[in-house]
């Protein structure tokens, strides 16, 4: 049984480079370009993510609309929530995140951000 | 000579005679001691025989001196020449007796009178034997005889005497003369007889015979009364008579008529009083006459003066009534001349006109100086709005008024001096609207405000109602109202929403905002009003908001005219002139500045807004590839560290270092977005155009996208109506399609996307539709601006320059673009580009 770790980010090269470096460390990844898609796909998701790597500037459903949601998820309320953000820490201190991390970010340490709340894949 | 007194010496003479003719030796004797008579006895020759001692005591020879000379001797020179004492001799001799008064000479040579009788001695047979000569010296009596005489023959003086009670005892010629009483009637009466009646009652007589008693003498004058009734002026001197014992015998009184004198006197003096009366009359006539000449040449002369002078000056008297007013005096009333004003009654001239005071509250009648001056009060300067009440129009004036008083003290005429202060006063007034603006417009730099204080500005001293419009992209908006009366605001409102000013008119604000002139409408009549009026119920508002006078000035900034600022006097009745305009225009050009400043100011707010916000998105969107970059490269870096290259594969490494690749081409077309900003923003947007057909152009760049959109799913057409050549920039028209199909993707919910090539007459028409959110109208400008982008578009990332950098080129290239939207339906992006550009903006 692999860890899922969920990708949420509305710039697809950065989905794409996220996931190569979850796979690679031999995790599973669940991606989503945006908050609603995020919202469905967890909605239906067969296995449930130990952790939600979350962009907060996105178009339809932005990062603190989807956190506040997912708060409010009876299932998925407690998925830890790692923000990435390329905006100042102002913007993203409003959020409720389990940790922060500003873009640019490198492999390692995105990938020991994940371990901490999911444990090695 | 008095009769009775010559019977009673003759009688004497007689008794003479009688003693000589005793012939005896006795009488020698006596003869020789009788010293009052000269007793000669003469020989028939006429010699002295004898002398006694009477004859040397009166005639001073000796007897030895004279016996045997001839009497002759004892006669003046002259009588003797005469033969008088031979006459005198023969006379005797034949008559026997001479009696005769005369001069005769005493031995010394010196004369008297004496009175001399020679009687013939004859002898018994009758022949002479000589002559007896007696002489008495009658120089006393004489003297008494012609004090008599003289007295007597005085004729202009009444000379008479008086016993001491006072009653008359001797007249004369001049008392019956001057007082017309004779002798007979007047002696033994009372002096007081001359007397008026309130002298004698004031016992006047008695006073001056005491007086006289007591000093000697005394000296009156005074009215006397005539026998006939008639008065006299006399002039009287009583002189006391005494005895030589010092008894008092009586008075002379010499009594002098001198009504004549006084007559002459009281005419001199009745002359001289009206001479003194005419030469005063004289003088003061002349005094008069100089004065009135004086005043003549000065009223002149003053005239001219007052005439030349630009204050009006009036004179009114008493009753209020304009007595004097010069030229200007009658100009500030509306009239043509002084004349014309001082015919006119001061009702009338007060009627047509109204004071107010500083704070614009009328000046009651009571407290004008001319009136306090009238009332007889104190009256300091007052400056005073002054306004026609006919024409509204206004003035300002310092009214000046001082006092012109009679002898005593009355308050004659009131001096009134009406300097016009309009000229100093409205500069001032200026100057104070002036700073109001300044102060005022500088207060806020937002242009809402600012278009309210200048509406307020002027009101309610110099507009009753004033309205400020902007005029910006073709729509004209009233942006501020103020009216003195807040219930007329609405009704302007509703006028102003119901009959907006039409821009196709070639006067007013129209023509203001067409032209940047401004307009003076000086004197707004009803025909006016009724001809601007568009029907009938125009008409009426206009009425009902009573437009007077108008001033309309545009605002305007670097040479544009951005709105317009409009001044109205209704019920106040001002009329604007020239100044107002001046005053209008200048308070327009400073709110011009502060709205400019304003705007300048909020657009440099959204400008530094705009960047902070455009440096997060850029800071955002470097971080976005970057953040790529570096996921791939380092996860290369730690399969590497790690030592678990191989177990990654050649294919996974590759991958890794091409995506990584991608994103360095993605940072490299955005820093060249960036600079394109500072490029354009300098100036320094370089074309290089050449022959270019837009079809195939078009082509290409969809060719670039075909894989993305596929794999998004979004389906593109591309419709070339013909082939469009033209001179333009391949790359940046590349860039143009390129920026319009990445927003058409991003934006158009992969909804097709239509892209279409045409042509018209003159230009190549390049259009992008997608069928996604769209734009609300209100954005649509907006969204061509730098670093701009609709909320709605904040969220989809990206600089935000690229329908600004369409923008930029399509206008470089000569051309355009525009876009058509509707929320939620779509937009469609236009670029239209010259088809041969006849210049090229080279930046």
């Amino acid at each position: 049984v692999t860890k899922v770790v969920m990708v949420v980010d509305d710039d697809e090269s950065i989905r794409e480079a996220l996931a190569s470096v979850f796979e690679e460390e031999g995790y599973t990844t669940l991606l989503a370009e945006n908050g609603r898609v995020a919202l469905e796909q967890l909605a239906v998701a067969a296995e449930r993510p130990c952790v939600i790597v979350l962009d907060l500037m996105m178009p339809v459903m932005d990062g603190w609309q989807f956190r506040n949601a997912q708060k409010s998820s009876p299932t998925h309320a407690d998925i830890p929530v790692i923000v990435v953000t390329a905006a100042g820490n102002d913007r993203s201190c409003a959020i409720e995140a389990d940790a922060t991390l500003h873009k640019p970010l490198n492999a390692t340490s995105i990938v020991r951000a994940v371990e901490q709340f999911c444990g090695a894949a | 000579m008095d009769d009775a007194y010559a019977r009673s010496r003759m009688k004497r003479c007689g008794q003479v005679s009688a003693v000589v003719a005793i012939e005896s030796a006795d009488y020698e004797l006596l003869v020789d001691s009788i010293s009052d008579f000269a007793v000669v006895l003469l020989d028939p020759a006429g010699a002295v025989v004898t002398w006694n001692a009477g004859a040397e005591r009166i005639h001073g020879w000796s007897k030895g001196e004279i016996v045997g000379q001839r009497f002759s001797v004892l006669y003046p020179k002259v009588e003797i020449e005469s033969g008088r004492p031979a006459r005198d001799l023969e006379a005797a001799h034949s008559s026997g007796r001479v009696e005769e008064e005369g001069w005769r000479v005493r031995k010394d040579g010196s004369r008297f009178w004496a009175s001399v009788v020679i009687a013939a001695l004859r002898t018994k047979r009758g022949s002479i034997r000589g002559f007896a000569q007696i002489t008495r010296d009658l120089t006393d009596v004489r003297n008494t005889h012609e004090l008599r005489h003289m007295v007597d023959s005085i004729r202009d003086y009444a000379v008479f005497m008086l016993d001491p009670d006072g009653h008359i005892v001797t007249w004369n010629t001049g008392a019956q003369r001057i007082k017309g009483y004779t002798r007979e009637e007047i002696v033994g009466r009372h002096m007081s007889t001359f007397y008026p009646e309130p002298a004698r009652l004031a016992k006047r007589p008695q006073t001056l015979l005491a007086a006289a008693a007591r000093d000697g003498r005394v000296e009156d004058e005074g009215w006397r009364v005539r026998k006939d009734g008639t008065r006299f002026w006399a002039n009287v001197i009583i002189s006391a008579v005494r005895s030589d014992r010092g008894e008092l015998i009586g008075y002379t009184k010499v009594t002098r008529d001198l009504t004549e004198r006084k007559e002459k006197e009281e005419l001199a003096r009745m002359l001289a009083r009206e001479e003194a009366a005419r030469a005063a009359a004289q003088e003061a006539e002349a005094r008069i006459r100089e004065s009135e000449d004086r005043y003549r040449n000065l009223s002149a002369r003053l005239d001219v003066i007052l005439q030349g002078v630009a204050d009006g000056i009036t004179v009114q008297d008493q009753s209020g009534r304009i007595v004097y007013a010069n030229d200007a005096a009658a100009r500030a009333c509306g009239l043509s001349n002084a004349a014309e004003l001082i015919a006119a009654s001061p009702e009338s001239i007060a009627e047509r006109f109204e004071l107010l005071d500083e704070a614009g509250n009328p000046i009651p009648p009571e407290a004008v100086p001319a009136q306090r001056v009238l009332a007889g009060k104190e009256a300091e300067p007052m400056t005073a709005r002054v306004r026609e009440r006919a024409t509204g129009r206004e003035w300002w004036s310092v009214l000046k008024s001082s006092a012109v008083r009679d002898s005593a003290g009355r308050v004659e005429l009131a001096v009134n001096i009406w300097h016009d202060m309009s000229p100093q006063r409205r500069q001032r007034e200026a100057e104070r609207y002036f700073a109001r603006a300044s102060d005022v417009l500088a207060r806020s730099l937002d242009t809402e405000r600012t278009f309210r204080a200048l509406a307020e500005l002027l009101v309610p001293e110099l507009a009753d109602w004033c309205a400020v419009h902007t005029f910006e992209g073709g729509v004209l908006e009233l942006v501020a109202l103020a009216h003195r009366d807040a219930e007329k605001v609405l009704l302007v409102e509703r006028m102003q929403s119901r009959y907006p000013p039409k821009l196709d008119r070639s006067t007013g604000l129209a023509n203001v905002l067409r032209t940047g002139r401004s307009e003076l409408y000086s004197e707004i009549t009803s025909d006016q009003v009724t001809a601007a009026a568009e029907d009938q119920q125009h008409a009426e508002l206009l009425r009902r908001l009573d437009l007077r006078s108008a001033i309309m000035v545009p605002l305007r900034a670097h040479g544009r005219t951005f709105g317009a600022m409009t001044v109205i006097a209704s019920s106040s009745g001002r009329r604007y002139d020239m100044m107002d305009l001046n005053v209008v225009e200048e308070i327009a050009r400073r709110a011009s500045f502060a709205i400019e400043n304003a705007r300048l100011y909020s657009e440099a707010q959204r400008a530094i807004q705009l960047r902070d916000e455009f440096l997060s998105v850029a800071s955002h969107e470097l971080r976005t590839p970057l953040t790529t970059l570096d996921l791939h490269l380092s996860g290369v870096i730690r399969a590497a560290d790690r030592a678990r290259l191989e177990q990654l594969g050649i294919e996974k490494v590759e991958q890794h270092v091409r995506k990584a690749y991608g994103q360095v081409q993605r940072l490299t077309t955005l820093i060249s977005d960036l600079l394109d900003v500072s490029r354009i923003v300098g100036g320094h947007l370089a074309l290089r155009p050449e022959p270019l057909e837009l079809g195939a152009l078009a082509r290409e760049v969809c060719a670039r996208f075909e894989d993305e959109l596929a794999r998004a799913g979004t389906p593109i057409a591309l419709t070339v109506e013909s082939d469009v050549f033209g001179t333009w920039d391949r790359n940046r028209i590349d860039q143009v399609l390129t920026n319009l199909i990445t927003n058409a993707v991003k934006y158009g919910g992969q909804r097709p996307i239509e892209v279409k090539v045409e042509k018209s007459a003159s230009f190549a028409k390049l259009s992008v539709r997608d069928h996604g959110i769209g734009i609300r109208k209100e954005d649509q400008e907006r969204i061509f601006n730098r670093f701009e982008r609709t909320d709605a578009a904040r969220n989809f990332g990206g600089l935000g320059l690229g329908l600004w950098i369409v923008r930029q080129v399509s206008e470089a290239h000569g051309g355009r673009a525009i876009v058509e939207s509707e929320p939620e339906k779509g937009s469609t992006f236009i670029v239209e580009l010259p088809l041969d550009p006849p210049q090229r903006r080279d930046g």
